[in-house]
């Protein structure tokens, strides 16, 4: 081994032991190598420690629109006030054509930003269909091994595609806006069938509990044997509801 | 509106009966020109509506004169919404003014009023917009932008001397409406009754400050839609002469929506406003007529020109259909307009003279009741004493060299104009039924339909102009070195001391001031946006007669309902 | 590297005029750069936080109002967080006598009104490599 690699190692070496100390630029930068499936990115991946358990993972996903930062937001501060450490990746669609994204969901939980207690990652999906990036599940490894408690991975996405977070996340998601009507119908070979929990979001519209009683009556028929289904009424605005979701979250990671 | 889209069909129907739009003669020309100009020669406007070589007797139907267009003065007000229009009441030039401290302001003021000016405008600095006394920020964003004001000894001072007993004011303010405020407690401490106050609130219109703007974003918009509808009580109760709701169609236009986009959104708002005051009780009759609107207009001339016909009478058949409004007070589009500053350049910035010239006549032929003309280096800073003389010397060669008072709508009758303006309508109208389906406008700004729109138009123009599609002199077309430019360009700062002076005044004022009645009148502040009954701006008002800033009134509103951002829309 | 940049646009002071930046993240998005968009009204430690977190190569700030004047503190914030390898380009209304000052700050490039889309696209994809390769350099240290 030449001298320049071992010094590449012990370079690596701390980077590493960074890393599991939860420092932000040495998981930031890691994480670029880890998008950009760099050989230094692998090498770090190989040197993480075993983690002591799994990590809980929570996927959120949702319609533009409909609120998801905002209730992530909502949501970090709850966990915070659990001294709970959260990591968040948000995941925005690459275009197709040029390979570039704009990322704009963080702005919304800009106020966290300063509190080493949660690490927030925009991430492009590159090319990858289902809403998700390919490296997600090694960058979901790599701020888990950093000691955040709990990962939020946000999708954007209505309908089937969204399926492919189950693969990543163990308690999974689903939000709503109120008053979709027809679009529920859509909804029955997708998402709802792998959700752990729906959520209605911006639930001081009057179209809310129309809304609550659709989903109701979705999850009612797809028969007795599949274990409850939470439906939640949140106002990401206000912090109404956000609670009650962290409960539930933490109920079934902790259940897993 | 439907009895109106018909007519269109039937606006071609010579059939080669040798009247003056021949079909026959129509199409041999037709073929003539496809000869000289080729078969791929098309040409759209901003707004996307088809440019075509010309226009003739088949384009316009005049035999529904009365119904279309109408006498000035009359329903639906194509033509213009008062009797005698610019011949019997000029416009106002109004410029806006708001450099410095409020000592500075008050000199540029004065200077322009001896050069003609007579519309008053408060345009307060970037700190205030925010919500902020000038002791919050950064002392190098002060007074760049506007004129330092904070307290109600600024803006005494900002109006010494000037008339507010007779001329209108027009103040850039919104929630929670400090800024007048201020002037109704300087007016009062002067022994002018409010009543008899004229003016108008020119920013109140928190809709187009979510969607395009933000400065004004002061508290989340639920408090924002709740203190203008307290702001717009009190003034119609209070002081009849106030405008105290001004929908704001240029913030559209200057973030990048169409001229067809911008007025589709500025009625969408205005109905949500009246809407919302209906839902509070309130009768249309009385508050529309004190409604005010304040639009863009940019260079496409012919194009802007329709915008505000078109507006007008879309907007009076509007307000009868969804109000039942049947005085003519209640159905005038009154309005503002601002020459586009997003349409000047920073190359050459003498051109823009030329630019304000052909966006100011527009404006004119439009049917405008006050024109800002922006000065010729708006692009770069704001107006010196001699780019802001320029600016009120424009707005008098057009009106008394080139008399273009004289004559009402000249262009009305044009069949390319009345033809644009019916396309236009139909423009405008599709707007209005997009913002509609997504739930009215409050709900479109919430959820970022409008700004994704404006997205879009931006991103197009741009385009057109990176393309070279869309001239613009100096900048994709007739460059030249920067160097010869011939104008220096200098950003005017005000002098730090005198801001240093400005900063001093304003702790001797918070520190000499009677400190419990300050407190008590923002307890009750407080009290007043927690409660759903009582009006939030009859405590604004208060809170500055007991001493309070305009940063402290902010500062309790934002501690009692939230800080407020526009949502972010990519 | 396999992406082409990766590009924070946002606005520092009190001016909120984002037409600008919201047509550059736009052009930088279809030339293949990762654009992350904030509105207006950052605070200097946050942006530094977000810059850091999310290992941007380019900060791009927007200015149309007097709000330029706070760049050198942006400037002077990262290097003193060790992130002084992130190029800091500047884009909208600064008079010439101020553009020089913030050159002398650190800046890397202004955009005046007019700057074509090519201009933008070319140099800040240029300023993202080198700052790329500064910390390459510095992994290698």
């Amino acid at each position: 081994m030449s001298a320049v690699d071992t010094g590449r190692d012990r370079s690596l070496e701390a980077l590493v032991e960074r890393i599991v100390d939860g420092h932000p630029r040495s998981i930031a930068r890691a994480i670029t190598e880890i998008e950009d499936q760099t050989a230094r990115g692998e090498s770090i991946l190989q040197q993480l420690p075993e983690p002591d358990q799994p990590a809980a993972v929570v996927g959120i996903t949702g319609p533009p629109g409909v609120g998801k930062s905002t209730l992530i937001n909502a949501l970090i501060t709850e966990l915070r006030a659990r001294e709970l450490r959260v990591g968040v990746l948000s995941v925005d669609p690459s275009s197709p054509v040029s390979g570039g994204a704009v990322l704009g969901d963080r702005i919304r939980m800009a106020r966290h930003a300063s509190d080493p207690g949660v690490f927030i990652r925009s991430l492009a999906s590159r090319g990858q269909i289902g809403g998700l990036c390919r490296t997600i599940d090694r960058v979901i490894r790599l701020v888990h091994a950093a000691g955040f408690d709990l990962l939020i991975v946000e999708t954007v996405g209505t309908g089937q595609v969204d399926v492919a977070i189950t693969e990543v996340a163990n308690t999974n998601v689903a939000l709503f806006a109120p008053g979709l009507g027809d679009e529920i119908q859509a909804l029955k070979a997708g998402i709802l069938e792998v959700a752990d929990i729906l959520v209605v979001n911006r639930a001081d519209s009057p179209h809310t509990r129309g809304t609550l009683l659709e989903l109701e009556s979705m999850l009612a028929l797809r028969g007795t044997e599949q274990r409850r289904v939470p439906v939640l009424a949140t106002i990401a605005t206000t912090g109404e509801g956000v609670a009650e979701l962290a409960d539930r979250i933490l109920d079934l990671a902790s259940s897993d | 509106m439907s009895e109106h889209q018909e007519q269109k069909g039937s606006a071609t129907v010579s059939q080669g009966d040798g009247k003056p739009g021949d079909a026959e003669a129509q199409r041999a020309w037709k073929e003539r020109l496809t000869d000289l100009l080729g078969p791929d020669d098309r040409r759209t406007n901003r707004s996307g509506l088809e440019v075509r070589a010309l226009y003739d007797p088949n384009d316009w139907d005049s035999s529904r004169y009365l119904e279309d267009l109408g006498y000035p003065g009359e329903p639906p007000f194509t033509r213009g919404i008062h009797t005698s229009m610019h011949r019997g009441r000029p416009w106002t030039p109004r410029l806006v003014v708001g450099y410095g401290i409020p000592e500075d302001y008050n000199k540029r003021m004065h200077h322009l009023y001896e050069l003609g000016l007579t519309g008053l405008y408060v345009s307060p600095c970037n700190s205030h917009m925010r919500g902020y006394d000038p002791d919050q920020v950064e002392p190098v964003l002060l007074g760049t932008c506007g004129t330092l004001i904070a307290t109600k000894e600024d803006m005494d001072l900002c109006l010494d001397g000037l008339p507010i007993d007779r001329e209108s004011v027009a103040l850039g303010d919104t929630a929670p409406y400090t800024l007048s405020a201020l002037m109704f407690n300087v007016a009062k401490d002067r022994g002018i009754a409010w009543r008899t106050l004229a003016g108008t609130s020119t920013q109140s219109d928190y809709l187009s400050h979510c969607a395009a703007l933000g400065m004004f974003f002061r508290i989340p918009l639920d408090a924002q839609r709740r203190a203008l509808l307290d702001h717009v009580t009190w003034m119609n109760e209070t002081a009849p002469r106030w405008n105290p709701m001004s929908v704001v169609g240029q913030h559209y236009q200057q973030a990048g929506a169409t001229p067809a986009e911008a007025m589709g959104f500025a009625l969408s708002a205005a109905l949500q406003h009246g809407m919302d005051l209906v839902d509070r009780g309130a009768d249309p009759e009385a508050f529309l007529a004190r409604f005010s609107f304040f639009f863009d207009v940019s260079l496409s001339f012919f194009e802007e020109v329709a915008k505000f016909r078109a507006g007008r009478r879309v907007w009076s058949r509007l307000v009868r259909e969804r109000f039942g409004v049947k005085s003519a007070q209640a159905k005038r589009l009154r309005f503002h307009v601002q020459t586009s500053g997003a349409d000047l350049t920073r190359q050459q910035p003498l051109n823009n003279i030329a630019r304000v010239t052909v966006q100011a006549m527009a404006g004119i032929f439009g049917g405008l009741q006050s024109l800002h003309t922006d000065a010729y280096d708006e692009a770069i800073c704001s107006p010196t004493e001699q780019s802001a003389r320029i600016a009120v010397a424009t707005q008098h060669i057009l009106r008394d060299e080139a008399h273009l008072a004289d004559v009402i709508d000249p262009l009305g009758g044009s069949y390319y104009v009345e033809r644009l303006t019916d396309e236009m309508e139909e423009q405008i109208l599709s707007v209005i039924r997009i913002v509609d389906e997504a739930g009215g406008m409050f709900e479109a700004v919430r959820d970022g339909v409008v700004q994704s729109m404006i997205g879009r138009s931006a991103l197009q123009h741009q385009r057109a102009i990176d393309s070279g599609e869309q001239v613009v002199v100096g900048l994709n077309r007739y460059v030249i070195p920067e160097s010869e430019d011939g104008d220096e360009q200098v950003l005017q700062r005000p002098d730090p001391e005198r801001i240093a002076r400005y900063l001093d005044r304003l702790k001797h004022f918070r520190e000499t001031r009677q400190q419990r009645p300050v407190q008590r009148a923002l307890d009750e502040l407080a009290r007043a946006y927690e409660s759903t009954d009582q009006n939030t701006y009859q405590a604004v008002i208060r809170a500055v007669a007991a001493g309070a800033t305009h940063g402290e009134i902010c500062g309790r509103v934002r501690e009692t309902v939230g800080f407020g951002n526009p949502p972010v829309v990519v | 590297m396999n992406h082409r940049g990766k590009v924070l646009l946002t606005k520092i002071g009190l001016d909120a005029h984002d037409r600008g930046s919201r047509i550059v993240a736009t052009y930088l998005r279809d030339a293949g750069m990762e654009v992350i968009y904030t509105g207006p009204w950052q605070q200097i430690p946050d942006v530094v936080n977000l810059a850091d977190q999310e290992d941007v190569d380019v900060i791009g700030i927007s200015s149309l109002a007097t709000d330029h004047a706070l760049v050198p503190g942006l400037i002077q914030a990262l290097r003193e967080a060790g992130l002084g390898h992130i190029r800091v380009v500047v884009g909208g209304i600064v008079p010439n006598a101020e553009a020089d000052e913030l050159i002398q700050a650190g800046v890397a490039r202004i955009f005046h009104p007019g700057a074509s889309r090519e201009s933008i696209v070319q140099e800040v994809e240029a300023l993202a490599a080198e700052a790329r390769t500064t910390i390459e350099q510095d992994h290698q240290a």
